[in-house]
């Protein structure tokens, strides 16, 4: 298993620079060879904000030959842009926004209106060939990296060499559950790649900000609101088409367990603690003989569900000893939780170790915590000989009625951030549904604040919470739906009939110019 | 006299101690992982154990090992000092020349030929242990450090007999033990904390 680290936004790539850092020594700060990273993970930072990645200095600008290279999302999206005027006329949404602070219903919006609105697409189709360009060319960065590339290899990427058998299988988004950039580009993205390879392993790290005021001195309402909405998607999207495991890290418990009260917070090292955490995944080298065949993986996280699962990381780390199997399953479990939960509630456990502990004996350490007949399954991989280190990764370790009272639980947590999402929604109206066009209020004050909206379906995820019935989140939900003024037949402004006419127009155009173009160039001879 | 066969007898045992202990940090991870994971042939072994260390840090550790050995020739054979058997000066035309000095490394140079074709398996001596970057940034400035070691004895070749700079001689023979040491050191901490 090898993974393609697609870190989304400012704290998607902080964490995704964790993963790509180069291994090997560099000459005068210039590294002569490829660049060498743990577990050979190769990946990219997708960001909106063109200053923010122009501020850092670990991601290069792709088209400098960087490697590893950020791309700009909108990059694509020309100044003048026929496409940008009519969404913008008609959606009041701008595609060449310089990021989505904390909002994280914005490019959920920006790619629904893409999949409904038809003259969108043929506009789209007229200026970049594609009908959704921002999220083609997306793709089309990550792809390259991937073994999906080896089919065509047109992209001139690593794929275009049939024999690079080191490429990516699977892929891992790096986000904030913030609501920013993160996870809208998660579920369409995601969506692409189904469409080439329907079982193509793709999983998100997601990081619940902390409570109070963050770094950015966010109310944590908005936070919440943005966390709720982000997770919603990913989590209602049916088995196969969205991701296939949303692993949950809470950045309030990393606080508490890597910070005194009343230090100040250095995020870089939540984000190193993170990576460390998640190395047993990472590491390529498994034990002679053993097998971690991504698709195994996938399969065992997805296997009886028909929702994408939660997985809540359990780590520890320790000194080689003696028989050290019993202590570092229970370490882990105990304190080693990187997102609140109660094993026993979980469904079962997809290990992942380092170091030299029996494997059979780690499953049985892991069995004895969970309910009776969990599935646990052990990938064991080889360390750096000193220590030995567990990842346990707890499915769905939620859903015990009246566990959301109870400090340190998930449902705890969640319920939690439900409430302040909400708190927020009442006490926000205006903002959120705030919009210089008219139908796209309309649209957002259905979305949130309608029958079947975002508030009511809250209330429901809390009382299934209360209930402890698993998922919490239950009925995707798309602000722009089907039934709209300008999806399918056209009934609004530009006309389909109108873009027909323009795009022969256009056609028409191009003929008489090459034909010009030919005409002077014999004379000319 | 003493002085340097200390210097060559200290250069000896770190070398062959630490290609015995890479031998034994190689036996005892076989034999560590047959304990936890049942049988598997020691190809298999070797070949799972493997860690890729980067190009830049196979091409700096590799260029540091010739070094080494060419640091050594210069430092006991360039000059009848430690072997008047055997040394450069026995082909005094030659030494004396302008360009003397580069034909002896190059000499040298064809002769640890064979320990340099030897150290591409040098990748898979380093590939056994996992390095952090500190480490692998101190095997990359050994090659400065052998370069000032074969620039003290070529110093000191060039006076000769003249004038007999002890505190030379001991600088150059200590930057090329303490090299050693460094390019070594992967395997000697491995087995420090094996033990411990």
């Amino acid at each position: 298993m090898r993974l393609c680290i697609v870190g989304i936004g400012g704290c998607g790539g902080k964490m995704a620079e964790q993963f790509l850092r180069n291994q090997d020594v560099s000459i005068l700060g210039r590294s002569l060879g490829e660049d060498l990273t743990f577990g050979e993970v190769k990946g990219i930072w997708l960001e909106a904000a063109r200053m923010d990645a122009q501020k850092q200095r670990f991601f290069g600008p792709p088209d400098d030959g960087c490697y590893p290279g950020y791309y700009i999302t909108h990059e694509i999206i020309k100044d003048s842009s026929d496409l940008s005027k009519l969404v913008a006329e008609r959606y009041g949404y701008d595609l060449k926004s310089p990021g989505f602070f904390r909002s994280a219903d914005y490019l959920k919006a920006i790619f629904e209106i893409f999949d409904i609105d038809e003259d969108l697409q043929k506009v789209a189709i007229r200026e970049y060939d594609d009908k959704s360009p921002i999220l083609s060319n997306i793709w089309r960065r990550i792809r390259p990296y991937t073994i999906l590339s080896e089919k065509g290899g047109e992209d001139g990427g690593p794929g275009a060499d049939e024999a690079d058998t080191k490429l990516c299988d699977s892929i891992l988004f790096t986000i904030s559950l913030g609501g920013g950039t993160g996870t809208g580009f998660i579920n369409p993205v995601t969506r692409y790649i189904r469409g080439e390879r329907p079982r193509f392993p793709v999983f998100a790290l997601g990081v619940l900000t902390e409570k109070g005021r963050d770094q950015h001195q966010i109310e944590e309402s908005q936070r919440d609101l943005g966390a709720v909405i982000s997770m919603y998607d990913l989590l209602t999207k049916r088995t196969g088409e969205g991701i296939d495991g949303l692993i949950l890290v809470d950045n309030q418990r990393m606080i508490e367990r890597l910070f005194k009260k009343n230090e100040k917070k250095d995020y870089g090292k939540i984000d190193r603690a993170i990576y460390g955490a998640m190395k047993p995944l990472v590491e390529s080298r498994l034990y002679p003989g053993m097998e971690c065949d991504c698709l195994a993986v996938r399969g065992g996280f997805i296997k009886g569900l028909y929702r994408p699962p939660i997985l809540v990381p359990c780590y520890s780390s320790q000194k080689a000893a003696r028989d050290p199997e019993n202590r570092l399953v229970e370490t882990a479990l105990d304190g080693g939780r990187l997102f609140g939960c109660d094993p026993r509630d979980a469904e079962g456990a997809y290990v992942f170790t380092r170091g030299f502990l029996k494997p059979d004996k780690i499953t049985d350490a892991v069995s004895a915590k969970l309910p009776k007949g969990s599935r646990v399954v052990t990938w064991s991989k080889l360390g750096d000989k000193r220590r030995n280190e567990v990842l346990i990764l707890l499915r769905n370790p939620y859903g015990v009625a009246g566990a959301y009272k109870k400090e340190g639980t998930l449902e705890y947590r969640i319920h939690d951030i439900i409430e302040m999402a909400k708190v927020h929604l009442e006490n926000h109206k205006s903002d959120v549904i705030q919009s210089s066009i008219d139908y796209t209020k309309s649209v957002l004050k259905t979305y949130f604040y309608g029958e079947d909206g975002l508030a009511k379906k809250l209330e429901e995820a809390k009382v299934r919470l209360k209930r402890g019935d698993k998922p919490f989140f239950q009925d995707e939900l798309e602000i722009f739906r089907e039934e709209g003024p300008f999806s399918g037949k056209v009934k609004a402004g530009v006309t389909g009939e109108d873009l027909q006419g323009v795009l022969q127009e256009e056609m028409v155009r191009k003929i008489v110019r090459d034909e010009l173009k030919n005409i002077r160039s014999k004379e000319g001879s | 006299m003493t002085y340097y066969l200390i210097g060559l007898v200290l250069f000896v045992v770190l070398l062959a101690g630490g290609a015995l202990l890479h031998r034994l940090n190689l036996v005892r991870t076989y034999n560590r992982l047959l304990s936890v994971s049942g049988g598997v042939s020691k190809e298999k072994v070797e070949e799972a154990l493997f860690t890729p260390q980067g190009s830049n840090f196979n091409a700096a550790a590799i260029s540091a090992w010739m070094l080494l050995f060419v640091a050594l020739a210069y430092f006991y054979f360039l000059t009848p000092r430690v072997f008047p058997d055997l040394n450069y000066f026995l082909v005094a035309d030659l030494a004396s020349g302008r360009l003397g000095l580069f034909i002896f490394g190059l000499m040298v140079m064809l002769v640890v030929g064979p320990v340099g074709a030897a150290s591409i398996r040098l990748m898979k001596f380093y590939g056994f242990y996992e390095m952090s970057r500190e480490m692998k940034a101190a095997i990359m400035l050994t090659v400065p450090v052998l370069m000032i070691s074969i620039s003290l004895s070529v110093y000191l070749g060039t006076l000769y007999p003249a004038g007999d700079a002890t505190d030379l001689k001991a600088a150059a023979l200590a930057t090329l033990l303490l090299s050693q040491i460094i390019l070594l050191s992967p395997v000697y901490i491995d087995t420090w904390e094996a033990v411990r």
